[in-house]
Protein backbone atom coordinates (compact mmCIF):
# COMPACT_ATOMS: atom_id res chain seq x y z
CA UNK A 1 0.00 0.00 0.00
CA UNK A 2 2.72 2.46 0.97
CA UNK A 3 4.87 1.42 -2.03
CA UNK A 4 2.10 2.13 -4.53
CA UNK A 5 1.25 5.52 -3.00
CA UNK A 6 4.90 6.61 -3.05
CA UNK A 7 5.32 5.73 -6.76
CA UNK A 8 2.10 7.60 -7.52
CA UNK A 9 3.50 10.63 -5.73
CA UNK A 10 6.78 10.34 -7.63
CA UNK A 11 4.93 10.18 -10.96
CA UNK A 12 2.98 13.27 -10.05
CA UNK A 13 6.15 15.11 -9.05
CA UNK A 14 7.79 14.32 -12.40
CA UNK A 15 4.95 15.71 -14.50
CA UNK A 16 4.96 19.22 -13.00
CA UNK A 17 7.77 21.29 -14.49
CA UNK A 18 8.97 24.27 -12.49
CA UNK A 19 11.68 25.05 -15.04
CA UNK A 20 11.14 25.11 -18.80
CA UNK A 21 12.95 22.30 -20.64
CA UNK A 22 15.71 23.47 -22.99
CA UNK A 23 13.64 23.29 -26.17
CA UNK A 24 10.78 25.30 -24.64
CA UNK A 25 12.92 28.02 -23.12
CA UNK A 26 12.53 31.56 -24.38
CA UNK A 27 15.77 32.58 -26.10
CA UNK A 28 16.53 36.28 -26.24
CA UNK A 29 18.10 35.89 -29.71
CA UNK A 30 14.85 34.58 -31.17
CA UNK A 31 12.87 37.39 -29.57
CA UNK A 32 15.36 39.97 -30.83
CA UNK A 33 14.95 38.68 -34.37
CA UNK A 34 11.17 38.92 -34.18
CA UNK A 35 11.30 42.39 -32.66
CA UNK A 36 13.78 43.72 -35.21
CA UNK A 37 11.91 42.31 -38.19
CA UNK A 38 8.59 43.77 -37.04
CA UNK A 39 10.10 47.22 -36.46
CA UNK A 40 11.83 47.29 -39.85
CA UNK A 41 8.74 45.98 -41.66
CA UNK A 42 6.28 48.40 -40.06
CA UNK A 43 8.36 51.54 -39.81
CA UNK A 44 10.45 51.63 -43.00
CA UNK A 45 7.89 53.74 -44.85
CA UNK A 46 6.47 55.57 -41.88
CA UNK A 47 6.48 59.34 -41.55
CA UNK A 48 5.71 60.82 -38.16
CA UNK A 49 2.30 62.44 -37.96
CA UNK A 50 0.55 63.46 -34.75
CA UNK A 51 -2.78 61.78 -35.56
CA UNK A 52 -1.65 58.51 -37.11
CA UNK A 53 1.18 57.81 -34.68
CA UNK A 54 -1.32 57.00 -31.96
CA UNK A 55 -2.77 54.09 -33.89
CA UNK A 56 0.61 53.09 -35.23
CA UNK A 57 2.03 52.50 -31.75
CA UNK A 58 -0.94 50.40 -30.70
CA UNK A 59 -0.71 48.43 -33.92
CA UNK A 60 3.02 47.83 -33.39
CA UNK A 61 2.52 46.55 -29.86
CA UNK A 62 -0.16 44.12 -31.00
CA UNK A 63 1.75 42.86 -34.02
CA UNK A 64 4.81 42.17 -31.88
CA UNK A 65 2.71 40.33 -29.33
CA UNK A 66 1.08 38.19 -32.01
CA UNK A 67 4.40 37.32 -33.62
CA UNK A 68 5.71 36.19 -30.25
CA UNK A 69 3.06 33.47 -30.23
CA UNK A 70 4.67 31.98 -33.32
CA UNK A 71 7.78 31.24 -31.30
CA UNK A 72 5.82 28.29 -29.87
CA UNK A 73 6.93 28.67 -26.30
CA UNK A 74 4.22 27.60 -23.92
CA UNK A 75 3.85 28.79 -20.33
CA UNK A 76 5.29 32.24 -20.91
CA UNK A 77 3.58 35.56 -20.22
CA UNK A 78 4.61 38.51 -22.39
CA UNK A 79 4.65 42.25 -21.89
CA UNK A 80 5.44 44.45 -24.92
CA UNK A 81 6.22 48.15 -24.46
CA UNK A 82 6.61 50.52 -27.43
CA UNK A 83 7.68 54.19 -27.34
CA UNK A 84 7.43 56.32 -30.51
CA UNK A 85 8.47 59.96 -30.59
CA UNK A 86 9.47 62.81 -32.85
CA UNK A 87 13.12 63.77 -33.19
CA UNK A 88 13.45 67.46 -32.50
CA UNK A 89 16.75 67.54 -30.73
CA UNK A 90 15.26 66.89 -27.31
CA UNK A 91 16.75 64.29 -25.02
CA UNK A 92 15.01 61.12 -23.91
CA UNK A 93 15.93 58.16 -21.73
CA UNK A 94 14.00 54.88 -21.51
CA UNK A 95 14.89 52.44 -18.73
CA UNK A 96 13.46 49.31 -17.13
CA UNK A 97 14.09 47.02 -14.17
CA UNK A 98 12.47 43.68 -13.41
CA UNK A 99 11.96 41.64 -10.29
CA UNK A 100 11.83 38.06 -11.54
CA UNK A 101 13.64 34.77 -11.96
CA UNK A 102 16.72 35.32 -14.12
CA UNK A 103 17.03 31.62 -14.99
CA UNK A 104 13.74 31.52 -16.85
CA UNK A 105 12.77 35.10 -17.72
CA UNK A 106 14.21 37.44 -20.30
CA UNK A 107 14.03 41.04 -21.54
CA UNK A 108 14.89 42.24 -25.05
CA UNK A 109 14.81 45.74 -26.46
CA UNK A 110 15.44 47.32 -29.85
CA UNK A 111 15.45 50.84 -31.30
CA UNK A 112 14.59 52.12 -34.77
CA UNK A 113 15.98 55.55 -35.67
CA UNK A 114 15.26 57.81 -38.61
CA UNK A 115 15.79 61.50 -39.15
CA UNK A 116 12.29 62.49 -38.11
CA UNK A 117 11.34 59.98 -35.45
CA UNK A 118 12.59 57.22 -33.20
CA UNK A 119 10.93 54.07 -31.92
CA UNK A 120 12.03 52.00 -28.94
CA UNK A 121 10.38 48.65 -28.25
CA UNK A 122 10.94 46.26 -25.34
CA UNK A 123 9.66 42.73 -24.84
CA UNK A 124 9.59 41.09 -21.39
CA UNK A 125 8.90 37.37 -21.12
CA UNK A 126 8.14 35.76 -17.75
CA UNK A 127 7.73 32.04 -17.14
CA UNK A 128 4.45 31.01 -15.60
CA UNK A 129 5.02 28.30 -12.98
CA UNK B 1 -48.45 16.73 7.53
CA UNK B 2 -45.35 15.58 9.42
CA UNK B 3 -45.18 12.29 11.32
CA UNK B 4 -44.19 13.46 14.78
CA UNK B 5 -41.80 10.55 15.22
CA UNK B 6 -39.46 12.05 12.62
CA UNK B 7 -39.65 15.59 13.96
CA UNK B 8 -36.29 15.49 15.82
CA UNK B 9 -34.58 14.24 12.64
CA UNK B 10 -35.94 17.18 10.67
CA UNK B 11 -34.77 19.59 13.33
CA UNK B 12 -31.31 18.03 13.46
CA UNK B 13 -30.96 18.10 9.66
CA UNK B 14 -32.05 21.74 9.44
CA UNK B 15 -29.64 22.61 12.24
CA UNK B 16 -26.83 20.75 10.43
CA UNK B 17 -27.50 22.59 7.17
CA UNK B 18 -27.49 25.97 8.89
CA UNK B 19 -24.23 25.22 10.68
CA UNK B 20 -22.47 24.10 7.47
CA UNK B 21 -23.62 27.22 5.64
CA UNK B 22 -22.32 29.45 8.41
CA UNK B 23 -18.98 27.63 8.49
CA UNK B 24 -18.64 27.82 4.71
CA UNK B 25 -19.11 31.56 4.83
CA UNK B 26 -16.38 31.83 7.44
CA UNK B 27 -13.98 29.72 5.38
CA UNK B 28 -14.77 31.70 2.26
CA UNK B 29 -14.05 34.93 4.07
CA UNK B 30 -10.56 33.63 4.81
CA UNK B 31 -10.05 32.70 1.19
CA UNK B 32 -11.23 36.11 0.07
CA UNK B 33 -8.80 37.79 2.44
CA UNK B 34 -5.98 35.63 1.09
CA UNK B 35 -6.79 36.30 -2.53
CA UNK B 36 -6.81 40.04 -1.87
CA UNK B 37 -3.18 39.76 -0.85
CA UNK B 38 -2.39 38.39 -4.27
CA UNK B 39 -4.34 40.85 -6.36
CA UNK B 40 -2.72 43.68 -8.23
CA UNK B 41 -4.03 46.79 -6.44
CA UNK B 42 -3.74 49.77 -8.78
CA UNK B 43 -4.17 52.49 -6.15
CA UNK B 44 -1.40 51.18 -3.97
CA UNK B 45 1.02 50.85 -6.87
CA UNK B 46 0.07 54.26 -8.25
CA UNK B 47 0.83 55.86 -4.88
CA UNK B 48 4.22 54.15 -4.73
CA UNK B 49 5.13 55.40 -8.20
CA UNK B 50 4.12 59.00 -7.50
CA UNK B 51 6.08 59.08 -4.28
CA UNK B 52 9.22 57.63 -5.90
CA UNK B 53 9.13 60.05 -8.84
CA UNK B 54 8.60 63.06 -6.57
CA UNK B 55 11.49 62.03 -4.35
CA UNK B 56 13.99 61.45 -7.14
CA UNK B 57 13.25 64.19 -9.71
CA UNK B 58 10.81 66.40 -7.80
CA UNK B 59 12.24 69.87 -8.11
CA UNK B 60 14.92 69.30 -10.77
CA UNK B 61 15.26 70.62 -14.29
CA UNK B 62 16.14 68.30 -17.19
CA UNK B 63 19.92 67.71 -17.34
CA UNK B 64 21.21 65.26 -19.94
CA UNK B 65 24.12 64.25 -17.73
CA UNK B 66 21.88 63.29 -14.84
CA UNK B 67 18.97 61.67 -16.66
CA UNK B 68 20.65 58.23 -16.78
CA UNK B 69 20.99 58.24 -13.03
CA UNK B 70 17.45 59.50 -12.57
CA UNK B 71 15.77 56.74 -14.57
CA UNK B 72 17.83 54.16 -12.71
CA UNK B 73 16.96 55.66 -9.33
CA UNK B 74 13.23 56.01 -10.06
CA UNK B 75 12.98 52.46 -11.30
CA UNK B 76 14.99 50.99 -8.44
CA UNK B 77 13.05 52.92 -5.84
CA UNK B 78 9.70 51.78 -7.29
CA UNK B 79 10.88 48.18 -7.47
CA UNK B 80 12.19 48.28 -3.91
CA UNK B 81 8.88 49.56 -2.59
CA UNK B 82 6.93 47.02 -4.62
CA UNK B 83 8.93 44.10 -3.22
CA UNK B 84 8.17 45.37 0.30
CA UNK B 85 4.50 44.68 -0.39
CA UNK B 86 5.40 40.97 -0.11
CA UNK B 87 3.02 39.78 -2.78
CA UNK B 88 3.64 36.76 -5.00
CA UNK B 89 4.19 38.81 -8.14
CA UNK B 90 6.89 39.28 -10.72
CA UNK B 91 7.25 42.99 -11.51
CA UNK B 92 8.40 44.84 -14.61
CA UNK B 93 8.96 48.59 -14.20
CA UNK B 94 9.70 50.90 -17.13
CA UNK B 95 10.47 54.59 -17.00
CA UNK B 96 10.63 57.18 -19.79
CA UNK B 97 12.05 60.65 -19.07
CA UNK B 98 11.79 63.14 -21.91
CA UNK B 99 12.79 66.76 -22.23
CA UNK B 100 10.00 69.21 -23.04
CA UNK B 101 10.81 70.34 -26.51
CA UNK B 102 7.53 70.51 -28.36
CA UNK B 103 8.12 67.06 -29.79
CA UNK B 104 5.35 64.49 -29.69
CA UNK B 105 5.58 61.17 -27.83
CA UNK B 106 3.38 58.08 -27.97
CA UNK B 107 3.63 54.92 -25.90
CA UNK B 108 1.70 51.67 -26.11
CA UNK B 109 1.90 48.30 -24.49
CA UNK B 110 0.40 44.93 -25.26
CA UNK B 111 0.38 42.05 -22.80
CA UNK B 112 -0.29 38.34 -22.96
CA UNK B 113 -1.29 37.33 -19.44
CA UNK B 114 -4.10 36.28 -17.14
CA UNK B 115 -6.60 39.11 -16.84
CA UNK B 116 -8.00 38.00 -13.51
CA UNK B 117 -4.71 38.05 -11.58
CA UNK B 118 -2.32 40.31 -13.49
CA UNK B 119 -2.42 44.05 -13.99
CA UNK B 120 -0.57 47.19 -14.94
CA UNK B 121 -0.42 50.76 -13.77
CA UNK B 122 0.95 53.78 -15.64
CA UNK B 123 1.60 57.20 -14.13
CA UNK B 124 2.37 60.35 -16.13
CA UNK B 125 4.23 63.07 -14.28
CA UNK B 126 5.57 66.38 -15.53
CA UNK B 127 7.24 69.56 -14.45
CA UNK B 128 8.31 72.63 -16.39
CA UNK B 129 11.21 70.99 -18.23
CA UNK B 130 10.43 67.31 -18.56
CA UNK B 131 7.88 64.50 -18.75
CA UNK B 132 8.22 61.27 -16.81
CA UNK B 133 6.10 58.19 -17.61
CA UNK B 134 6.42 55.17 -15.31
CA UNK B 135 4.67 51.85 -16.00
CA UNK B 136 4.47 48.90 -13.64
CA UNK B 137 3.36 45.47 -14.87
CA UNK B 138 2.58 42.81 -12.24
CA UNK B 139 2.51 39.15 -13.27
CA UNK B 140 1.10 36.78 -10.70
CA UNK B 141 2.93 33.53 -9.95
Amino acid sequence: MSATTSTAAADQAQTFQIRPPANEKLHSSAVKEVLHSVLVEQLSNFVYDAETSDKKVNCLAEVIRERLHELSVTRYKFVVNVVLGEQRGGGIKVGARCLWDTDTDTAVSDTFLTETFFCSAAVFGAFFY
Amino acid sequence: YLPTRYLPIYFYSVFFIIITCVLNRFYNMDEAAQSDENQFVMDEVSAIIKESVETVIGGNAYTSAKVNGWTAQVVESVLGNLSKLNKTFKYIVTCVIMQKNGAGLHTASSCYWDNSTDGSCTVRWENKTMYCIVSVYGLSL
